[in-house]
């Protein structure tokens, strides 16, 4: 059967709607950078010294419940709670003191993380139960320094890794085919960062690149499923570019889907089961699964034709051109 | 293939695949009270600060970090006032008569000396000599402001040049700063206190660091017109800290070492008042470069030349720090983090079998041992390449790789099966459809390969790890895909019938009507 690739008459809009997503992604993460609030940059925490006796005296729960207490008393929430070892800086070697830590988001009250602190102090101070654990609670504000070298280097890298992979495509399948996967590469590591600059989804701050990277890795698995399929019709030169693109993309878009759920798959059941910071770190990854299927099958196929197409003409005005009397004659 | 030589070679696999499954996943205590442990080989991948557990003797972690703060000269805890002032408060209390005064003026004055901040509960004591610039002084001063930015953006110079993951530097409570690192690491101690060290650089000579005769720099020069950087390099197994003198810098070190020969010679390298370097020297050096090795390890050479680098090229500040309040953290997501991937990881493995059992029957014990081997060779390749760990970007890296894996045995399976539909013998099947899928697979592991190892060339830390992970993941899948597979399908198909080879991988001809 004869399937010409009939184009997408949506493809102006597609490239449009993807051009403003990207752009406007550019902007916010100009203006507000990614919403890495995972990494806890910036927040409030209280420490809670205390020695071996605690342990000891097993008075691990009442010390907590004293200090949560105190949090609730003055309207301060807790988002993690851990119990730490103090290490001797010189040795690194773990000491039997402990430091019960409280985590507090970045919007709580000072004075009133300060006030909860006074009372814990006053709770468990001389005359109390703990007096012998040398118990001792303060509060911290903390602000985070951003890196940013690991975001620039990786973006170079990204950039040099599609570059080559695709020129292996382009030196395999064609020119039409490499020029293409690089429009969809580049397309979907950006519109994938652009995505979560957008809606301000919280990643850890070394995610939006690997993320990126995970967006053009898929992009090049998809197109060199597809574009193994132009290979054979390009080389034969029999049909226009046209209808050798559309018989591959409907001939090949069970593989590509398939190949694109399998890899969406494993993303999601890993989210789903392991959860909390891991799902929050791994979920996001589906995007860079889901925007490479999009451009493979309704931007990359529109791209190849078109340059196919000015390939194709631009050999046929050559094929036409002034070719000196002598090689005329002799074609005729 | 016959039949016994697909025995023999099955058995011989699945030996292999049970023994190294064992030794990557079991863990356990033997001997008398449990006194010995053997660790699995997944227990004993280093983890990143996110992930972290304990290893079978319940007594090591591995994983997790460690933080750390560094107090500026002129600020203290309000835990280490207090614990000052009760000491002050019972010595006046135990104090003789005739200097009961004088230990209340110690309290009085040391009540004086400091004021908390940012309130009255607040978490530090600033001294208002330093910090204020008097001893009445009630505003911090904007010289000590300056000065402790310009400190956190020496640390934050050195902290990102470590292009180690999880490394954290945050301001805290105003005037310190609080710094964490994985405890993947093996520097901590080093990176901690040499990192500390701030002030200019310096280099002198002499018998100890105390009393070296330090270089004196001439009017109108600085210490870069001696040192112009310095960075690490190795040579083997030998890692050294490579000093970059300019000619000025080569003259006053040949003139320093110039009767080294017959009396040796110390040569020291200051950051501040700490001596990061001392080079016992015997003969003269006339060198512009000079290679300090000694008990350097990769990461303690690239810690003491990115401190000294940063000395001279990076923020300048005289403000000296201390190193206190060092914890160790655990996994910052949780322990059962690490849990719950191992049980994701497994739940997709058997939903994978599921998949291709059903829809290839037989055939899908030669996915399964191929994939089994894969996964094997990974673990054991993240357990022992240094510049893996496990953390999200590998676990996203073998999840990639793992899935190529899948999805390039399932495209070959379908090209035979599309084969055999029209009619050809298995064997002719199976060597059309590896035929046809041949190019298509080595085009699509090279590329990914060739993605993976430049990612790990230029990128660094996450994005590094996870690019040399999806290299190798991708190399192994390739090779498996292609070869590995391709062996096993023939060796499980060897104890099948002629007529049951189809139904053995449910493949189907097509029959074509008589009529």
């Amino acid at each position: 059967m004869m399937t010409k690739f009939k184009g997408n008459k949506l493809f102006a809009l597609l490239v449009a709607i993807s051009s403003v997503i990207i752009i406007a992604g550019i902007i916010l993460y100009a203006v507000l950078g990614f919403n890495t609030a995972n990494d806890k940059f910036d927040g409030y925490r209280v420490d809670i010294n205390y020695n071996v006796m605690i342990e000891l005296d097993k008075k691990e729960e009442a010390l907590a419940k004293a200090c949560e207490d105190a949090f609730s008393q003055n309207g301060v929430k807790f988002s993690e709670k851990n119990t730490l070892s103090s290490v001797d800086a010189a040795s690194m070697n773990e000491s039997m003191d402990k430091v019960l830590t409280y985590t507090f988001a970045a919007g709580t009250k000072e004075e009133a993380l300060g006030k909860a602190v006074a009372a814990i102090n006053a709770a468990v101070g001389s005359g109390t139960e703990f007096a012998d654990a040398e118990v001792f609670a303060r509060w911290h504000a903390l602000e985070g320094e951003r890196f940013y070298d690991p975001a620039w280097r990786g973006a170079i890298a990204i950039a040099v890794a599609v570059v080559v992979a695709l020129g292996y495509i382009c030196a395999r399948y064609g020119l039409s085919c490499g020029v293409a996967g690089l429009a969809c590469c580049a397309h979907d590591a950006l519109f994938t960062v652009a995505l979560l600059a957008i809606t301000r989804f919280p990643v850890y701050a070394f995610a939006p690149v690997l993320y990126a990277a995970i967006a053009a890795f898929m992009s090049v698995v998809l197109w060199l499923v597809l574009a193994s399929k132009f290979k054979a019709g390009f080389k034969a030169g029999e049909k226009p570019g046209a209808e050798i693109v559309g018989e591959a993309v409907q001939a090949n878009r069970k593989d590509l889907l398939f190949t694109a759920l399998a890899f969406g798959i494993a993303i999601v059941v890993v989210g789903a089961i392991a959860v909390g910071g891991t799902a929050l770190a791994v979920l996001p990854a589906i995007l860079a699964v889901a925007v490479p299927i999009y451009s493979t099958l309704f931007i990359g196929p529109e791209v190849t034709v078109a340059i196919r197409t000015a390939l194709e003409k631009r050999k046929e005005k050559k094929k036409g051109g002034y070719v000196g009397k002598k090689k005329a004659e002799s074609r005729e | 293939m016959s039949k016994v030589k697909s025995a023999v070679a099955l058995i011989l696999i699945t030996i292999l695949i049970l023994g190294v499954c064992f030794m990557c996943t079991v863990s356990f205590s033997y001997g008398t009270d449990q006194m010995y442990t053997f660790n699995s080989v997944v227990s004993m991948l280093t983890k990143d600060a996110k992930l972290g557990g304990e290893l079978a003797d319940g007594e090591h972690y591995l994983g997790g970090g460690y933080t750390a703060v560094y107090y500026p000269e002129g600020v203290i805890s309000a835990q280490e006032y207090e614990d000052d002032l009760n000491a002050l408060k019972e010595a006046a209390a135990n104090a003789a008569a005739g200097e009961k005064e004088d230990a209340e003026k110690a309290v009085s004055d040391y009540e004086g000396k400091y004021m908390r901040y940012p309130d009255a509960n607040g978490p530090i004591f600033l001294e208002k000599e330093t910090a204020c610039g008097s001893k009445d002084g009630t505003e911090i001063s904007a010289e000590f402001k300056e000065d402790f930015a310009s400190a956190v953006s020496l640390f934050r110079a050195r902290y990102e040049g470590l292009h180690l993951e999880d490394v954290k530097v945050q301001i805290a409570d105003d005037y310190t700063v609080q710094i964490g690192i994985p405890a993947y690491t093996g520097a901590q101690s080093v990176i901690l206190t040499q990192f500390a060290s701030t002030g200019a650089f310096n280099m002198g000579y002499g018998s100890d660091a105390a009393s070296a005769t330090k270089l004196t720099v001439a009017k109108g020069e600085t210490v870069n017109d001696y040192v112009k950087g310095a960075h690490a390099t190795f040579n083997g197994s030998t890692y050294f800290v490579v000093i970059d003198l300019t000619d000025f810098g080569r003259k006053v070190i040949a003139d320093w070492t110039a009767t080294a020969a017959d009396t040796a010679v110390t040569l020291y390298f200051y950051v501040g008042d700490d001596a990061l370097i001392s080079l016992s020297v015997n003969q003269t050096i006339d060198l512009n470069t000079l290679g300090i090795s000694g008990n350097y390890t990769d990461e303690t050479s690239k810690v003491v030349a990115l401190a000294i680098d940063t000395a001279l090229n990076g923020a300048k500040t005289d403000l000296a720090f201390r190193v206190e309040d060092v914890v160790r953290t655990h996994a910052a997501m949780t322990d059962l983090a690490l849990i719950l991937i191992y049980v994701s990881v497994g739940a997709l493995i058997l939903g994978m079998l599921a998949f291709f059992f059903v829809r290839y029957h037989g055939l899908g014990l030669a996915h399964l041992y191929t994939f089994l081997i894969w996964f094997f060779a990974m673990i054991l390749i993240v357990w022992g390449v240094p510049q893996l760990h496990l953390g999200i970007e590998t676990l996203l890296a073998l999840l990639l790789g793992g899935t190529l894996l899948c999805v390039s045995d399932m495209l070959t399976y379908e090209a035979v099966r599309k084969e055999y539909a029209l009619g050809k013998t298995m064997a002719s099947s199976v060597k059309e459809g590896y035929k046809k899928s041949f190019w298509r697979l080595f085009d699509l592991h090279i590329a990914v390969a060739g993605f993976g190892v430049l990612l790990f060339a230029i990128a660094l830390t996450e994005l590094q790890a996870f690019g040399l992970a999806l290299c190798i993941g991708a190399v192994l899948s390739g090779l498996c895909s292609l070869f590995v597979s391709r062996f096993h399908w023939a060796a499980f198909m060897s104890f099948a019938s002629k007529e049951g080879k189809g139904k053995f991988c449910n493949f189907k001809q097509e029959v074509e009507d008589d009529d």
